[in-house]
């Protein structure tokens, strides 16, 4: 699944640890999820969404 | 887990002590073979505490992977040795060693997965340095 977090991040001007803090999850997970080593869970997806404020099909989409 | 693998390697060497120099009879007989198993079980017990309490998804999933690992040595391990123990080309091992060759396979495969997210981390951390002194 790819996603737009890395734009959407740079857009906000924040590093992965800031993400990371805002999602209450690892940078490790963050850095993982961004770069397509790993495809969240529903609920984390929901809370990256809420925390971009956008919905979910804006931040990830099929390969 | 180190503790308990040191814990579970001195009682292991207690118990052989005690079987070596004077054999224990009746229920102790069974009870001080399974003496080493208690700090075994109890680190099987905080693995799957780790997994249940561990709120971070992704590091859940790296210790599932890394748990994979282990077992998959475990089963390489012992189809290779079983097959060569048929066969008598190897000595007769006994079923516990499957926890320590588990526990290093869950070793390794850590270490390994750490490190790519290592690799890929500083991949990043380069990517937004070079970004930034850009911009």
């Amino acid at each position: 699944m790819k996603n737009r977090l890395k734009v959407l991040r740079a857009e906000r001007d924040w590093s992965q640890q800031d993400l990371a803090e805002r999602l209450g999850v690892s940078r490790q997970s963050v850095n993982a999820i961004e770069k397509g080593r790993y495809d969240p869970s529903l609920p984390l997806a929901f809370t990256i969404s809420e925390v971009f404020e956008l919905p979910i099909e804006a931040i990830f989409g099929r390969d | 887990m180190g503790g308990g693998m040191m814990a579970y390697m001195g009682g292991m060497l207690m118990v052989m002590y005690v079987y070596n120099n004077d054999m224990p009879v009746g229920a102790l007989a069974y009870a001080v073979p399974l003496l080493p198993t208690v700090p075994l079980l109890a680190a099987m017990g905080v693995m799957g505490r780790y997994m249940v309490e561990e709120t971070d998804e992704y590091l859940r999933h790296r210790t599932s992977l890394a748990a994979l690992i282990g077992l998959g040595l475990v089963l390489v391990v012992g189809t290779l040795w079983g097959f060569l123990e048929t066969f008598e080309l190897v000595p007769h091992i006994w079923a516990w060693w499957v926890f320590p060759v588990w526990a290093i396979g869950l070793g390794i495969g850590q270490s390994l997965l750490a490190r790519y997210d290592r690799i890929a981390e500083r991949a990043e951390l380069q990517f937004d340095d070079e970004n930034k002194a850009a911009s």
